[in-house]
């Protein structure tokens, strides 16, 4: 044990502050571990896939992550324009670490209406709309998604995963000619 | 002592915690981040590897944990051996195959190996040449050969060659080809692993057995 005596600070033979002491060391070192193994527990237990969304864990850890609200506004935008794709790319300049019910949310609906047929749909683009759903849906505390906006025909995470889950069904109403007539929501 | 406490209550335990990170991360060829857990054969693996650095004498867990220390320096002690464990499970599951045939021969030829290192009994400084051998065998057959054999824009000659083995094992000779970076995050993860089994500490006698030195 080194000892923390008094007089000037000196330097063991190999180079630590004989003032602090070993038990000190442990406990730092021990908080230190506990910490770091929970960081990594973390990282394996969410599967984050980006180092945006790694840093965007993090802070959202801290209730510091906040979503960039003027790419939504243009994410919005250009969704209300039909340009799904360029929409996602603004939602996900917006929300990197995508951890933002709101943005997810309207990440799915833009798979839903790009994957949307009359015929048929697209069931690649509305699994992608299922997925992008259950992280708006896990990243609101309550479990359920609800957007105000006039423009969507469907406004709540149920009906937009009720709607796409209707998609991806295969049965005899797939057949029905009356199809035709139904409307994107 | 004090030096002996940063060893064993930082260095050591953040070393090893950051191979048991970087081990079971994957870059896929798109870039994106994969964190894996050890499947049940590397947790097996890693039980004959803990009795391999044990009875080698590679680390000592008797000098970390007893009666004689502290509830702090105990507890350290198994902060040290946890984070050697998960980086153990780690290190094997990052240099075997993840799928197919190339999983089941990379598995039994490290079981072969760890189980050959126990039989005969090396010193500590003998146990940590045979698995740096039998780690970085692994890692090359894993992320050099088979990475060729596998590339997306590999040679006609490689084309035939891995066509020629999946037809002769029906199909199970299959290889996931992670990104480039993968490797290079794997060698340091393997190189951070054998630092720290050099750093552990242990006593100044090598336990070495007689018949080697004769």
């Amino acid at each position: 044990m080194s000892q923390a005596g008094s007089g000037s600070p000196t330097r063991s033979r190999h180079g630590y502050d004989v003032f602090v002491s070993a038990a000190v060391i442990r406990a730092i070192g021990l908080a230190g571990s506990l910490i770091y193994g929970g960081f990594i527990v973390w990282l394996y237990a969410t599967g984050p896939a980006t180092m945006a969304e790694v840093t965007g864990g993090v802070a959202a850890s801290f209730s510091a992550y906040r979503i960039d609200e003027q790419s939504l506004q243009d994410g919005l935008r250009l969704f209300r324009a039909d340009n799904f794709p360029a929409a996602r790319t603004a939602f996900d300049r917006a929300d990197p670490a995508k951890r933002d019910s709101r943005v997810q949310f309207y990440v799915a609906y833009s798979y839903y209406r790009e994957g949307w047929g009359r015929l048929w749909n697209d069931d690649a683009l509305f699994t992608k709309g299922i997925e992008a759903l259950d992280r708006a849906v896990k990243a609101d505390p309550s479990g359920r998604v609800a957007v105000t906006d006039a423009n969507l025909g469907m406004t709540t995470s149920d009906e937009l995963r009720a709607e796409l889950h209707e998609g991806l069904k295969r049965d005899a109403s797939d057949y029905n000619p009356l199809r035709v007539m139904r409307k994107r929501k | 002592m004090t030096r002996g406490a940063v060893l064993e209550s930082i260095v050591l335990p953040w070393l090893l915690l950051t191979v048991a990170l970087l081990a079971g991360l994957r870059v896929t060829p798109a870039g994106e981040l994969r964190f894996l857990v050890p499947p049940l054969a590397s947790l097996v693996a890693m039980l004959l590897l803990m009795m391999v650095v044990v009875q080698s004498g590679l680390v000592q867990p008797w000098r970390l944990m007893h009666d004689g220390r502290t509830a702090l320096e105990n507890l350290n002690g198994v902060v040290l051996l946890g984070a050697l464990a998960a980086a153990s499970a780690q290190v094997v599951s990052a240099v075997t195959p993840e799928a197919g045939l190339p999983l089941v021969l990379g598995v039994i030829f490290l079981f072969a190996l760890f189980v050959n290192t126990l039989a005969a009994k090396p010193g500590p400084r003998h146990a940590l040449r045979a698995l740096f051998v039998a780690f970085f065998a692994a890692f090359t057959v894993k992320f050099i050969v088979l990475d060729a054999l596998y590339a997306p824009d590999r040679s006609l000659g490689g084309r035939l060659l891995t066509g020629l083995l999946e037809g002769v094992t029906l199909g199970s000779f299959d290889h996931v080809v992670w990104g480039p970076r993968t490797g290079y995050i794997t060698f340091l993860a393997l190189v951070l692993y054998f630092s720290a089994l050099v750093l552990m500490p242990r006593d100044a006698v090598e336990r070495s057995s007689a018949l080697t030195r004769v």
